[in-house]
């Protein structure tokens, strides 16, 4: 799995490194796309290596500390514990080359007791474990930069005198925005990220902590205060939470139907159950 | 609402996102040659259609394989 992720992340890259270049090299020759080439080899280097501490900066979280008890169990690197400010019960992990960071946002401090927390980083532990966060990670940075143009247009719109941004002006004007940047970014996500990452890293959590039960317990209150509280998220970066945190609550939505890259909680409900009875 | 649980729809809706491009596109061509050259605007639409065409058909198998064994 490690290393079908690693080809992925290539892919990724050389889509990305390729076209202007070629662009480049077809119209002004050899020498200009020989430079623009070194010149986007260098910036995927720099994306690769960076990328966890972008996402980080994204959601301007803070480093609070490091998980060594349950890395330790898992005889993986601690990776650190950053905390930020979101209304969202939300925990996620980035990271490349070897070092991670897990991610938890104020609102799932607050909700979830100890034992629970625990369960839910041994969850992030699992995708650490089973190669899944450097992918994450890559892919975030590339589809959450292309949804994240529909924001920029809502805000364009707002600057430029369109009115409120629950005006039918702007908002239709993310949707039009939204419709041009939300396939190839969900596409993105659905074709290189495996929707049996979560059921890995839900077994994973199982044999670190034991308890199957309170892992489906609390992804079932997650569920449930993500449904209560309907605050968006960038649709690009939906596939690093636990589970699936977008809404589709009217017409204005629908893009965010292709970002799901989950399986449902009912089929993670049963595989734990299943797991458990091995156990 | 079953509507709003359809990706199809939401595919449609992209579509039309990019026929309103191309109606962009094109405007701009009339206004750079300051006259309509059906030909060029022709040739315009038809690379223009058949890039997104083929995308969104790509778009479409994917998003079918991923997106309608979860019930969507």
């Amino acid at each position: 799995m490690l290393i079908n992720n690693q080809v992925k992340i290539i892919f990724l890259f050389v889509l990305f490194s390729i076209p202007v270049p070629a662009i480049v090299f077809l119209i002004f020759g050899d020498i200009a796309g020989g430079i623009s080439l070194l010149v986007f080899l260098f910036l995927s280097y720099i994306l690769y290596r960076y990328s966890g501490k972008i996402l980080l900066r994204w959601y301007r979280a803070e480093k609070v500390a490091s998980l060594e008890n349950i890395s330790k169990k898992a005889e993986i690197s601690p990776p650190d514990m950053y905390l930020f400010d979101h209304p969202l019960p939300l925990i996620f992990t980035v990271g490349t080359g070897g070092r991670y960071a897990v991610a938890l946002s104020s609102e799932a401090m607050d909700m979830f007791d100890k034992s629970e927390l625990e369960i839910l980083f041994a969850h992030e532990i699992g995708h650490i474990k089973n190669g899944d966060v450097q992918l994450n990670t890559i892919v975030a940075l590339f589809a959450g930069s292309f949804a994240a143009v529909s924001t920029l247009a809502l805000w364009g719109a707002l600057f430029m005198g369109f009115g409120q941004n629950y005006d039918p002006a702007p908002r239709f004007i993310r949707f039009f925005s939204m419709g041009l940047v939300a396939p190839p970014a969900a596409l993105v996500a659905q074709l290189l990220v495996a929707c049996s990452r979560e059921h890995v890293a839900d077994e994973t959590a199982v044999e670190l902590t034991g308890n199957s039960q309170m892992l489906v317990e609390s992804l079932e209150r997650l569920k449930h205060q993500v449904d209560l509280n309907q605050v968006g998220v960038n649709p690009g970066h939906a596939h690093m939470f636990p589970l699936n945190v977008l809404h589709v609550t009217e017409l204005y939505d629908i893009h965010l139907l292709l970002f799901n890259t989950h399986p449902s909680l009912e089929s993670r409900s049963n595989r734990l159950k299943e797991a458990s009875k091995k156990i | 609402m079953d509507l709003l649980n359809k990706w199809k729809l939401s595919l449609l809706f992209s579509f039309v996102s990019y026929s309103i491009v191309l109606f962009g596109i094109i405007i701009l061509d009339v206004f750079w040659i300051r006259d309509f050259d059906f030909q060029e605007v022709s040739m315009i639409t038809g690379i223009y259609m058949a890039f997104i065409i083929l995308v969104m058909i790509i778009e479409f198998i994917v998003f079918k394989i991923k997106l309608d064994p979860r019930g969507e």
